[in-house]
Order: structure tokens, then sequence, then C-alpha cells
């Protein structure tokens, strides 16, 4: 077999094997490249996607600062109007006591004003009855 | 603060004083005879148990032309009569304290003068119709009164037209002869307070007797004294018993739902006596009215304008110091 193969090979030609086995790797070789590019679209389009996150992510951080200047400021109104709300709630508070108070002063002073008009009373008709 | 002991013991003078008032004019029908009742039964019990007292009869203005009603409870009840002292107060007081004329009795006035002038250790101030219950009188008997706390019981009304002729604790307690009452609740354990407000006499003079300041009712003066012992820093306590009023023709109870255009006659106007309280003057209980003995138990007060307290003493009409559970009292 190995002379014929020799010989065969000397004068440009190949045994049916030896072309059936070749062509087999012919095949194993193409489907190898196929698959090598998809694998190689699908690298690219993982990339792409990077890139375009990469992308945002830059645009994210050229914006971090000013939306963390933003932040700032909305933590700061925040804290002012917590304090604002505080301080109303404390007025509130005192308000609520001294109408409390008040109203109570003003029951006192009602009832004040019944003895007056009583004790008047009382008087008009002490004045009246020796007439 | 310092405990009594029991007021079964007596040390030279009464240990309890029972002030009421009342005169013979037939108020709410048969007066004497509810009072006579009631005093009856409240001598037995308390004698029963050894409690020693003495009744202080107030006599507010009595009538000329009918026999005083001290000397109908030593006639009608002369194992009463050595207990008894009895004080007649001037008709002319009336018309020259009351504020309101449309009130026809100034009851706390008269309370004032009997509570200034007890002499028991305890003062036990309450109206003419009232039973005692057994709860109260073992109290009474039994239990160390606290000075500087006021004892209040939850009064019980008995039903209009029950037999009272032969009354016992059994017939009282049975609540097939009661009506609905409302238990007394803290913080000032009010209701029916003119029918049980009993202190230790050294406390009661420290908060000078009731309301002389406003003058112009009786409903919730009661309320009232409990309102400004209260704001003093008194205890107010439940004594753990009760006392039994019989629903009569006259009673506020009955009045305001069936002649609630006399009710004002017998009762004054509706004032705010939740939210303002007094400090009477020095003299209150008509202190400076000259008395007269006319016997042996009962004196006379003639009348004096010194003993009477000016028309409108406006700065002693005050605002209650503002205590723990003062919203409690403002709303209850």
């Amino acid at each position: 077999m190995g002379l014929l193969h020799s010989l065969l090979g000397a004068v440009g030609l190949a045994s049916a094997g030896q072309v059936r086995t070749a062509q087999q790797r012919a095949t194993d070789l193409k489907r190898a490249v196929g698959e090598s590019r998809e694998e190689a679209a699908r690298w690219k389009a993982k990339a792409n996607e990077l890139s375009a996150k990469l992308s945002d992510a830059e645009h994210a951080a050229e914006r971090l600062p000013k939306v963390e200047r933003q932040l700032q400021q909305w933590k700061q109104r925040d804290e002012m109007h917590a304090a604002k709300l505080a301080e109303v709630r404390e007025r509130m508070r005192r308000a609520e006591r001294a109408a409390a108070l008040s109203q109570e002063h003003l029951i006192a002073t009602e009832t004040k004003l019944d003895i007056v008009e009583a004790a008047l009373g009382v008087l008009d008709r002490r004045t009246r009855r020796p007439l | 603060m310092t405990p009594f002991d029991s007021l079964t013991l007596a040390q030279g003078r009464p240990a309890l004083s029972i002030v009421v008032t009342g005169r013979n004019d037939g108020h709410g029908g048969d007066f004497n005879g509810r009072f006579l009742r009631t005093l009856a039964f409240n001598h037995d019990r308390l004698t029963e148990r050894g409690v020693t007292y003495e009744l202080v009869l107030v006599e507010w203005g009595p009538p000329a032309d009918r026999p005083r009603l001290s000397d109908i409870v030593r006639e009608t009840l002369p194992r009463v009569a050595p207990v008894l002292a009895g004080y007649l107060v001037d008709p002319r007081y009336h018309d020259a304290c009351s504020l309101n004329p449309r009130l026809t009795y100034m009851e706390f006035l008269a309370k004032n003068v009997g509570i200034r002038r007890a002499r028991g250790r305890a003062v036990l101030s309450t109206n003419a119709d009232i039973y005692l219950g057994r709860g109260v009188v073992d109290t009474l008997a039994g239990t160390a009164i606290e000075a500087r706390t006021v004892y209040r019981a939850t009064r019980v009304d008995v039903k209009l037209g029950a037999d009272e002729s032969q009354v016992h604790w059994d017939l009282l307690e049975d609540t097939r002869n009661q009506t609905a009452n409302k238990p007394i609740q803290p913080p000032l354990y009010s209701g029916g307070s003119g029918d049980f407000l009993l202190l230790d006499r050294d406390s009661f003079h420290a908060l000078r007797g009731f309301n002389e300041i406003y003058r112009l009712a009786r409903l919730g003066t009661d309320l009232n004294f409990l309102v400004k012992a209260y704001s003093s820093g008194f205890r107010i306590v439940d004594i753990g018993g009760e006392v039994y009023h019989t629903s009569h023709v006259g009673s506020f109870r009955i009045s305001k739902n069936i002649v609630p255009g006399e009710v004002e006659a017998s009762w004054g106007t509706d004032w705010p006596a939740r939210r303002v309280v007094y400090e009477n003057p020095e003299f209150w209980g008509l202190r400076d009215a000259p008395s007269r003995q006319i016997d042996e138990q009962t004196a006379w007060l003639d009348f004096s304008w010194d003993a009477v307290p000016p028309l409108a003493d406006l700065r002693r009409l005050v605002l209650p110091v503002a205590r723990t559970g003062i919203a409690t009292i403002t709303q209850s």
C-alpha cells in the first residue's frame, strides 16, 4: 500500500482513501471557520454593547458631579423645610396653648361678667325698693 | 398625710360631723318625711357600728309661721336629739347674699355655715334625703380616714314610689328597686357630689368650703368644690360604698325632665363649674354672723351686714391650677 501511494504520489495522484480523508478534513475546517465567524460576531456584538454601556457610563460620570450638586441642594432644601416644619409645629403648639389659655380666661371673664351683671341687678332692685 | 383613727374613737369631740341643710317648707312634696326617715336610718346604722357623730342641721331662712325642723327632729326622733347641733339662719341672709332672684335656696352657703361650725374631726357634707349604704358605714366604722383626701360615694337612685316605710339595706341594695346609675370615675369622682363629700375638718377649712363667690346657682357648686380640691392638690377617692337617694318631685333629676321652667328657681343657671375655681374670703360660712343660743342645741344666726360677702369679689374667681388629668376634668 505504501509503495502504491508513493507511486501515485510521484505522478501527482492520490488514492481514493486519501481523497476522502482530505475532503473530511476540509469539511471540518469549514465548519470550524463558520463557528469562529459566529463567535467573532457574538464578541463583536458584545463589544458594541459594552462600548455603548461604557459610553453611557462615561456620560453618567460626566453628569455625576452635577447630580451630586443637585442632590446636595435638595438635601439642604429638605433640611431647611424640616427645620421650618419643626418651627411651624412649635409655633402651632404655642398657639394652641395660648388659645386654650385665652379660652380659659375668656370663660373666667364671662363668669365674672355674669357676677357683675347679677350684682348690678341686685343693686338695681335694692335701689328701686325704697323709691 | 396623717391618717385618722377610725371614726368610732372619739376624743372629747365627735369623730364625725354630718352637715345637712333644709327647712320646714315642704320642698319636693314631703321633705320632712324624707328627712326624718333617712335621719333615723342613718342614726341607727351609725350607732350600731359605734360611730360617734354630731348632726349639724342648718335651717336656711326657716319660715316664721312653721315649726322649726330641729324641733321636729327632737320631738319625732328623741334618740337623735342628743347628737343634734342646729343652726337657724336669719332669712335676710338669703336676700343679702343671693345674686339670682329666682334662686329660692342657697344650699351650699347653708352647708358652709354648718361646715364652719362643725366640731368633728371629719366632716360629711350630704343631703337631707340620703341613706348611707352598708359599705359607707363599714368604712366610717372601721377604716382610717386620710387627711387631705376627699371621699366620694356613688349615688344610687331608688325608684320613685318605692315603699320607704320600713327601709333596710337589703331593700336599697336590691337592683329591682333602683334606677340606672353611673358609678363615679376618676379623677374627680363627680356625679351627685352634693350627696356625699367626706373630708377631714382641717382640710375642709383649708379649702374654705364651697364656692361663695359665684352665688347664682346651686347646680354645679358641689362639682366646683371637687375641681377646687383637685386643683389644690387634694386626693379624691371612692370610699367604696354607695349612698341611696329616693327620687322625688323637686329633685333635680326629676325636675329637669318634668318642669324645666322651674329648674332655675331651685337650681340656678348652668355655669362653667369645671373651668373656674374660687378663693373664699376668710370669713366664709357667715363667720361674722352674731350667734344667739336659743336653746342648748340650737343657735340663731342674727343678720348683720358685716357677715355678708361682697356682691362681687371678682379677683377671688380664678382658673384652676393645671395638674395631670386636667384635660380629663374639662372634658368629662
